[in-house]
Order: structure tokens, then sequence, then C-alpha cells
């Protein structure tokens, strides 16, 4: 993005490479100073310790079910235990992993920063979400070890109401707590975004990572109080033995499915949204060329955002929902395929005949692109009426939502992990790490996964402590790629350490790119910026191929940004 | 002070009575020509939030747009979520009891 600042671009580099004192970083050491902070940028590094911390233990759950699913009578857990290992799996990596991982993280640094502000439109309001996060997070950790719970994550009555072994009210009220995290955080971005943009900074000059947090957090604002009723109404039963749910009391289950999916489908999007926006933001770097359909890719990430409120009934198809309501539900799912390969088709159109680099960031990123794509169809089998009956249940649709999930979503948090680390610490990660964990990760996540479609296919159910001997080959394939997954996602953990004690020096923009946030020094400084930048050209201003080739030609460089 | 708190604490008492009638005339067996009345009481709530907690009157079109949105995607969960229920075919059963 092409903007006029006070600051020239020289002293900006300048200020980088004498070791700046007055970044955020370094402004105060006192761990007061950490936790009494309203910077969103440091904020943003307290969000990172939490879900690191929550997605490796969420991580350890999912390879003790793998290693237990290596025989067919379950090698290390009793069945209980199993149910107890999934249900915890579920609770901590969907709410106290995907839900907040890209906008509360990557979105709290860079969005100030993206559209050249000072901090959020809230900064104590966004301290507060993060104090919520945590104590949502600790009461349901709490409740989890203590006895755990085994309903799966999805807490359906009157499993959850009349028969559960476990902690069910305190792992609503954690989860309860820590919704209105997500709506404070909603709600920040979406003032912002409104009220903090630059001058010249008009919507269609936003980088689509913005429209992504826009979107999702409409979706954050609008679905996560119907969840807190949800809970609320849920616990009620639970204590006070209401009839809501309970058939038995007068109630009716499906209702809790019905509000609960309202919820937890829309919640799938403010998932993968954030996922797809950090993906529009890699390629145009990497590939040196203007994003391919600006505008479709930030009204799809719109109409993604309005859809998913009308699809949840694709749930419950086998549940005894009437065949009306399911086939208007079939319908209505099919047509968030659309945006969605609206948005592909524009990737691949901004690749063609781009000058790829396969830095780290694009590995992730393309890793992405196969990995949503392949989630995606295979999710309009599930939308499909008649072939969802058979495969519901089974491992078919845990492939389907891990393919969308971890190998989309997670691979683009780590896509946007290593894109912004420089931004974020002021050092260089060694990149041939990079490469060889994005690879590995790619690789090990295809081999824990796919298995598993062949498996649901076959009839395999989830949710078993064992299985039929003839599904152990696969099983065993499977549980083989969680191993090689596990390790994958473990290195960037050594690698970013190493790159905090002794990675090179970042400079202001290491990957040549374009926005604002690449303008200032790495890390930046407490105020993001020496003076209010002014925008005056659109996003992704990369010169046209036949530029770049032209200067190739006359320099004899074969790496732009060098 | 007092002042600017008085009518908000006036609302939030009048909620509560709204709620106490919404409440008590769950108890009532109205059927279901007049049981749609009990909407009356939750949409004075709404009003109520809308009006003098929200300050709907005096906001921006933004605020107004998202407060439009959170009704729009209400008669959603509602409309969408109703069409089960109005067309499922019930099979009775015995009722069971719980350990």
């Amino acid at each position: 993005m092409s903007h006029a600042l006070d600051a020239t671009a020289g002293e900006i580099e300048a200020a980088t490479v004498r070791d700046n004192r007055d970044n955020y970083l370094t402004d105060e050491w006192t761990v007061w100073s950490w936790l009494a902070t309203t910077d969103h940028k440091r904020i943003a590094l307290l969000y990172f310790a939490s879900i690191t911390f929550f997605f490796f233990l969420g991580g350890a759950a999912a390879a003790l079910m793998r290693f237990n699913l290596l025989t067919p009578t379950g090698a290390i857990v009793s069945p209980e235990t199993y149910n107890r290992l999934f249900t915890l799996h579920g609770v901590v990596m969907v709410w106290f992993f995907l839900v907040p991982a890209v906008p509360v993280t990557i979105g709290n640094f860079v969005t100030p920063l993206m559209i050249g502000a000072r901090d959020l439109a809230f900064p104590k309001v966004n301290l507060l979400s993060w104090y919520l996060f945590i104590t949502g997070g600790a009461i349901t950790l709490w409740a989890l070890f203590m006895g755990g719970l085994d309903t799966g994550w999805t807490l359906y009555t009157p499993l959850s109401s009349a028969y559960a072994k476990g902690y069910v009210v305190p792992v609503a009220v954690g989860i309860f707590i820590s919704g209105f995290s997500s709506i404070a955080t909603g709600l920040n971005f979406i003032v912002t975004i409104h009220r903090l943009r630059a001058p010249g900074m008009t919507w269609y000059r936003m980088p689509v990572f913005l429209w992504s947090l826009y979107s999702t957090s409409v979706i954050y604002v609008l679905a996560t109080p119907v969840l807190a009723m949800t809970l609320l109404l849920l616990a009620f039963e639970t204590v006070f033995r209401v009839g809501v749910f309970d058939p038995a009391l007068g109630g009716d289950p499906i209702l809790f499915q019905h509000l609960f999916w309202f919820y937890s489908h829309p919640a799938v999007y403010i998932m993968i949204l954030p996922g797809l926006g950090v993906v529009s933001e890699i390629i145009p770097v990497f590939a040196r060329k203007r994003l391919f359909g600006y505008k479709f890719v930030v009204w799809c990430s719109v109409m993604i955002a309005v859809i998913s409120f009308f699809v949840w009934g694709h749930h419950m198809f086998v549940a005894g929902t009437s065949i009306y309501s399911a086939i208007v539900f079939s319908l209505l799912s099919f047509m968030v395929a659309v945006p969605s390969a609206i948005k592909v088709f524009n990737w691949i159109g901004t690749l063609h005949k781009g000058f790829i680099h396969f830095d780290a960031p694009m590995i992730y990123a393309l890793g992405f692109v196969g990995l949503f794509t392949m989630g995606g169809l295979t999710g309009l089998f599930l939308a499909t009426l008649a072939a969802d009956v058979p495969l519901h249940d089974t491992y078919f649709v845990v492939a389907h939502f891990h393919y969308i999930m971890v190998g989309g979503m997670v691979s683009a948090f780590f896509g946007g992990l290593h894109y912004w680390w420089p931004k974020i610490t002021g050092r260089m990660y060694p990149e041939m790490w990079g490469r060889v964990a994005a690879a590995m990760i790619f690789f090990g996540f295809n081999l824990t996964f796919f298995p598993q479609f062949i498996l649901g296919y076959l009839g395999m159910p989830r949710r078993y402590h064992s299985y039929p001997p003839e599904f152990q080959v696969l099983n065993v394939l499977s549980s083989a790629g969680s191993t090689i997954l596990a390790v994958a996602y473990l290195m960037p953990l050594f690698y970013f350490a190493w790159s905090l004690l002794a990675g090179a020096r970042a400079p202001a923009n290491p990957w040549g790119a374009t926005g604002l946030e690449w303008q200032t020094p790495s890390p930046p400084p407490v105020q993001n910026f020496t003076s209010t930048p002014v925008v005056t050209e659109d996003p992704y201003s990369y010169p046209s191929p036949e530029a770049i080739q032209m200067e190739q030609a006359e320099t004899g460089e074969a790496r732009p940004n060098g | 002070m007092m002042q600017t708190l008085r009518p908000l604490l006036l609302v939030w008492l009048a909620l509560l009575a709204l709620l106490g009638v919404e409440l008590g005339g769950a108890f009532l067996r109205l059927g279901h020509l007049f049981g749609g009345l009990l909407l009356l009481p939750a949409g004075a709530m709404v009003a109520l939030v809308g009006l003098f907690f929200m300050r709907l009157r005096h906001a921006s079109g933004l605020s107004r747009g998202f407060a439009l949105a959170a009704m729009f995607w209400l008669v959603v969960l509602l409309g969408l979520g109703s069409m089960d229920p109005m067309t499922r075919t019930l099979h009775p059963v015995a009722m069971t009891t719980y350990p």
C-alpha cells in the first residue's frame, strides 16, 4: 500500500537499525507493566502465551487418543477416560484455541498497525477481554481436571443434564465467561475499524485481513449471546430441574441442538474467516502480485459471515428434525460453498503468473489452500441429505472438520505467525526450519486425517474407544501421522525461542510487503507510528509482472525483495 | 449523579416487572389463540432496552444498524428454527424415569 508518512523511509530504517529502546517490548520491564498493560501489542502477546498453552494441552489429549486407537481394544485408557479425553480435547481446542486464535493474537497485534492507529478503540476493554478469557479458561480447566466431563464438546442434552458423570455446570460457566471475552474483542474490532482508520484509508483500501476480522467480529457479537443463553438454560435445567431441554421434564432436547448450533456453526466461520484473511495477505506478498478480485474477496468474507447463520440445521439431519426443515437447511448449506470457492479461485488467480517465493509463510498458505479446499469439498457430501445419513457421526465428519479447522485454520495461524513474527519480535526466524516445519505439518496432517475419511466411509463411528480389527491398518496410519504432526507443531516452539535469543535483527519490512504495518520499525514503538500515516493508494499495489521482469533483467537479481 | 441513574433504575425496575409478568404468564393456560400475547411483555422489554439502555433514539446510523441486525438474526433464529418443530413428525414414547 502506497502512502505518505511524515518520516522518510530512510529515517525509519535508521530507527530500526539502531537498537531501538522505546519499542513496546523494552518500554517497561516489570511483571505489572505486562499484567496491567493496555497496549494492544502486549495484550496480543499475553493472548499468544495463553492460547499456546491451550493448544498444546488440547494437542496432548489428541495424542493420547490417537495412541489409544493403535489397537482395536484400546491401548492405554479405559472407555470412561477416553470419553473424558475427547471432551477435554474438543472443549479446549474449540473455545480456548480455535475461536480466539487469530483475532486475539495476530488480529490484536496488527489491526491498529494496519489501519494506522495507535491502539484499538477500547484498550481497557481489550485487557478486560484477556482477563475474562483466562478466568473462563481456568474454571473450565479446573472442572476438566477435577473430574472431567464425558459429554463431548457439544454438551448435548439430555446426556449433559441428566446422565453425564462430571462437571457440566462449571464447564458451562467457564465457556460462558470466555464468551464475554469474544464479545468484547468483536466489539473492539468493529468500533476500531469504523472509527480509527488513517486518513485516506477507505473501506476498499483496507487489507483483506481487516475485512475478515470485521466479518468475524459481527459473528462474535451477534452469535455468542445465543450460546450464553443456551448454557444458562442448561445450567438452570441441571441445577434446578427446570424443564427446557429434558423431555422427562417437558422440554425438547432438539431445542438445545438448535440453539447450540445457531452459535456453533457460525463459530466454525469465526475460526476460519480470520484464516482466510491471513492467507489473502500472504499470497500477494510472496507472489508479488495484486490480490486478484479484491472486491470479490472482501464481499465473500461478508457473505460467508451472513450465510453462516442460515445453515445450522445441517448438524441435525439425523437428530429427528423434520424432513422439510432438513431439505431447506441442506439447500442453504450449499450456498456457503459459493463465496468460499470464489476465494479459492481468487487466490489461484493471484498466483497465476506471479513471481512466487516459497518462504515459510507462503508454504503454510499454499498448504492452507489445498487443505481448505479438501475440507470444503467434503463438506458438500455432508450437506447432501442422503449422503449425510450414513456418514453422520462417523470418522468422515471428524476428518472433514479437521481439514477445515486444523489443516486450514491452524496452517493459516502458523503462516500468519511466521509472516508477522519479524514485526512482532524484531527478530528473524531460521527460514530453513520454518520451511521444514511447514512441509512436515502438511505431510503429517494428511497422513493423520486422510485415512479417517476412509474409516468414516467404511462406517467407523466417532467417539468410540475401540473398533473392529479390520480398521486397525487405517487407524495405525492415522496415529503415525499424528506423531509427525505433533513433532512438526513443536518445532516452531524451539526455533522461535532460538530466534528470540539469537535471531538476526529484522528490518522494518523484511518481505518487501505493502501495508502500513511494514512502514514502522520492527518491533514497533509504543505509539505504533511516529506520525499518523496517510493512505493514498489501493492495497497490494505491487508492480505488474512485466515491470518486475524488466527490473530483474536490468539488475540481474532473481528476487525483488532481496 | 442520581439524576442520571434514576431513569436507568426506573427502567431496570420496569424490566424486572415485565419479566415477572412474562414468567407468571408462562403458568397460565392461554391456549394457541392467546399464547402469542406473551410476546407483548417481551417486546416491551426489547423496546425499553433499545430506547433507554442503548439510547437508540440518539444513536448513530451504525449503532441502529447493529441493533436492527440483532433483530434480523433473532428473526432468522426463530423463523428457521421453528420450521422444524412445526413440521416435525412426533412419535410419542413412554416417559422415562432417570436414575
